[in-house]
């Protein structure tokens, strides 16, 4: 059977390998061979992780369902990411403009990234576990800043400084936590999640609802929850597309899991749902926040940026009412959702040499696959059936209603239904008016084609039919998180 | 309760709160740099003067403890620091913090937070099992840590604010250092690795961007690209 850790040491030595190729265009490949290779790795281990935990290392290391669940979505995002790549950077590769440099420092940075979001979602010590977590933020923001202008830099450097410093109070969260449990443990590791899990009756109450207090703000700032939301449209924005991708697709959601973690660990100290009901204003506030801004918004990717906040919150949201499946069913479309549209953003933007939806018109007759994938995902993002985030989200409505959580769902569908409309509003300029003077059409390739079809796939047919597998995927997932329903 | 060298231990702890003042009071980038330094060499006895004696009576106690001192000791207070010096100087930014709050204000604030930090203590102590073994310890760690968060609200510039990111890491790690006794080793030195990527990533943001106008790069709001280019 397959060592659990060979899914971290894969993408680290492709790390090491891209940054030693000599030509930027193997690089490219590398990215696409080496997270295909990481597809096939979790496909051989996922099996066995999807009907019971198993552990690696002296139980350093953890593959549950939750985490397989997680882990399936980034290395699917990865993949596809990766190869969306090699058409976003074609015309710089073309140019010139792609050199060496940059491209072993994309390839560096990218597998870095996908190393530290494995060794983060596979890790069973908490500790381990906030390591991986501010790994990714060292390795994103040198995604993002991969242009080296400055506006890029002053993002990353923004994204770089308030999530570190946010989650350096997860850090103290954590350490909290591990106190509390060491104070109980006797001879058992108070690091490890399993050990906190079994030792969790036994706990303190007060310690550690502290505890939760911290890793609850820490981490939910890398998940871009209002109001510690502030860097993220910028660094999602100002990054290249493919990396967009993957920080909105993939990035949020393991913020998301590492609260996720923790909320079983303080139910079963306290038992009274406190941590669950922390987690409602949070995810109201940030779809309400989004939804603000989503009406006033020109600049596409900070538009789908703002989206990451509000789909985000409606996840915490999901979560804090109870409903641990409709809030993980909700993460996968997303993910789906958001990496399609930033594929499609970041191709228009290029062609159109700038990222105002007030001067990208006509996107469908200038750029077919990704005005269509544009305009159809965005359509998929507000929850528009019958595409699957329609009804994740209707889900999440009826579980919350079922909970007596009246007032929170008005909320959630009085912001939902402003989004909607700016959203359209948005989306309806785009393709109706005409392209401006001296544009003309761009053909698309069947790359292309191929990944907006995929994803837009995807998002009807699990929109319409839940698959028996996904469905006790799902399950099995929230079972871990100790959700009700 | 005391298993290590207590009064060691306070007389740190001192240290670790009249640092987390000087750096504030202080307007020169090198010298909260250099404090900062100061503060990682306390960082490293920490685990000597508090659990000591706990670590040494069990078999690799002493691996344990001459392998954390001495990579704390080596980050924290060489490397990490050489690597800011090094940025300041070939960023041939200014010298002096540039802050939105004054110097006086801020170390009033500073005084405030260390009182406060206290108050806190003493109502959340006796919940906290670990904070028994040094009294001074969760007021140290929880003035340190607020301190560094003022210090990273507070700075105009990345040099400043990363010191600000620094000095609220050293406040974790007391805090930490108390409520756990020992870290396993892993922790520790990964969340060391992680501290020193940071901050070479700012040298690296701040020294190669700029070219020494680091005010040119994070001027404002400077939205002003904003609509054109992709």
């Amino acid at each position: 059977m397959m060592p659990l850790w060979a899914l971290v040491a894969l993408p680290a030595a492709c790390a090491v390998l891209a940054a030693g190729l000599p030509v930027p265009r193997a690089v490219l490949s590398l990215g696409v061979a080496g997270s295909f290779a990481e597809v096939v790795l979790f496909c051989l281990a996922a099996p066995a992780a999807f009907s019971g935990q198993r552990l690696g290392i002296d139980g350093q290391l953890l593959l549950d369902p939750l985490s397989a669940f997680h882990l399936a979505i980034v290395v699917g995002v990865f993949f596809l990411s990766s190869v969306y790549a090699l058409d976003a950077f074609a015309p710089e590769l073309a140019s010139g403009r792609f050199s060496t440099g940059k491209a072993r420092r994309f390839g560096a940075a990218w597998f870095a990234f996908l190393t530290a979001m494995t060794l983060m979602l596979v890790a069973n010590n908490v500790g381990l576990m906030w390591i991986a977590m501010e790994a990714t933020t060292l390795a994103s923001a040198m995604l993002i800043c991969l242009e080296l202008d400055p506006p890029s830099v002053r993002a990353a450097w923004t994204y770089l400084l308030i999530c570190s410093v946010g989650i350096a109070l997860a850090l103290l969260g954590t350490f909290l936590l591990c106190g509390e449990a060491r104070a109980v443990a006797g001879e058992q590791n108070p690091f490890l999640w399993t050990n906190l899990r079994v030792l969790a009756p036994k706990m303190h109450e007060g310690p550690v609802r502290l505890a939760f207090v911290f890793l609850l703000v820490g981490y939910g700032t890398k998940a871009g929850l209002a109001p510690m939301h502030t860097w993220l449209p910028e660094a999602h924005s100002r990054a290249p597309a493919p990396v967009s991708a993957v920080l909105s697709g993939v990035l949020l959601n393991c913020a998301v899991y590492c609260i996720t973690r923790f909320v079983p660990i303080v139910e079963a100290t306290a038992g009274d749902g406190s941590a669950r009901a922390l987690l409602v204003p949070f995810g109201l506030l940030s779809i309400l926040v989004a939804a603000a801004f989503i009406v006033h918004e020109h600049d596409v990717k900070r538009l789908l940026a703002y989206h990451s906040v509000e789909h985000l919150g409606i996840v915490t949201l999901g979560i804090g009412v109870g409903g641990g499946a409709a809030a993980l069913y909700h993460m996968l479309n997303h993910s789906v959702c958001k990496m399609l549209t930033f594929f499609c953003a970041g191709t228009l933007a290029q062609r159109f040499g700038m990222r105002d939806m007030r001067q990208m018109q006509g996107i469908i007759g200038f750029s077919p696959a990704a005005g269509i994938g544009l305009v159809l995902g965005i359509l998929a993002l507000v929850g528009l059936p019958p595409f699957a985030v329609f009804m994740s989200e209707l889900w999440i409505v009826q579980v919350g209603l079922r909970g007596d959580h009246v007032w929170a769902m008005a909320a959630f569908l009085v912001g939902a239904g402003i989004v909607f409309v700016a959203a359209i509003g948005h989306a309806v300029d785009m393709v109706w008016k005409r392209p401006g003077e001296g544009r003309q059409p761009v053909a698309a390739v069947t790359l292309e084609w191929s990944l907006v079809v995929l994803p837009l796939a995807l998002l009807v047919v699990i929109g319409v039919w839940m698959p028996s597998g996904l469905g006790e995927a799902l399950a099995g997932a929230a079972a871990v998180m100790g959700a009700v329903r | 309760m005391n298993a290590g060298f207590p009064l060691l231990a306070d007389y740190l702890l001192v240290a670790v709160i009249s640092l987390d003042v000087y750096i504030v009071a202080t307007s020169r980038l090198g010298a909260r740099v250099r404090a900062c330094a100061l503060q990682g060499v306390v960082h490293a006895l920490l685990p000597l003067s508090i659990s000591g004696a706990a670590l040494l009576a069990h078999p690799g106690g002493v691996v344990h403890l001459a392998l954390t001192t001495s990579v704390t000791f080596l980050l924290k207070a060489v490397v990490i620091p050489y690597a800011m010096l090094h940025a300041i100087r070939h960023s041939g930014m200014r010298r002096e913090v540039e802050a939105f709050v004054s110097l006086h204000q801020s170390l009033i604030v500073a005084v405030v937070l260390v009182g406060v930090s206290f108050g806190i203590s003493a109502v959340v102590a006796t919940s906290l099992r670990g904070s028994a073994s040094a009294p001074l310890a969760l007021p140290a760690g929880l003035s340190t840590l607020l301190i560094g968060l003022f210090l990273a609200v507070n700075g105009k510039t990345a040099l400043s604010q990363i010191i600000g990111y620094q000095v609220t890491q050293n406040g974790v790690f007391v805090m930490g250092q108390t409520l756990l006794g020992e870290f396993p080793l892993m922790v520790e030195l990964g969340v060391l690795l992680d501290v020193l990527v940071a901050v070479m990533l700012t040298g690296l943001f701040v020294v190669q961007l700029s070219g020494g106008d680091e005010d040119a790069l994070f001027a404002g709001e400077a939205r002003e690209d904003e609509e054109g280019t992709a």
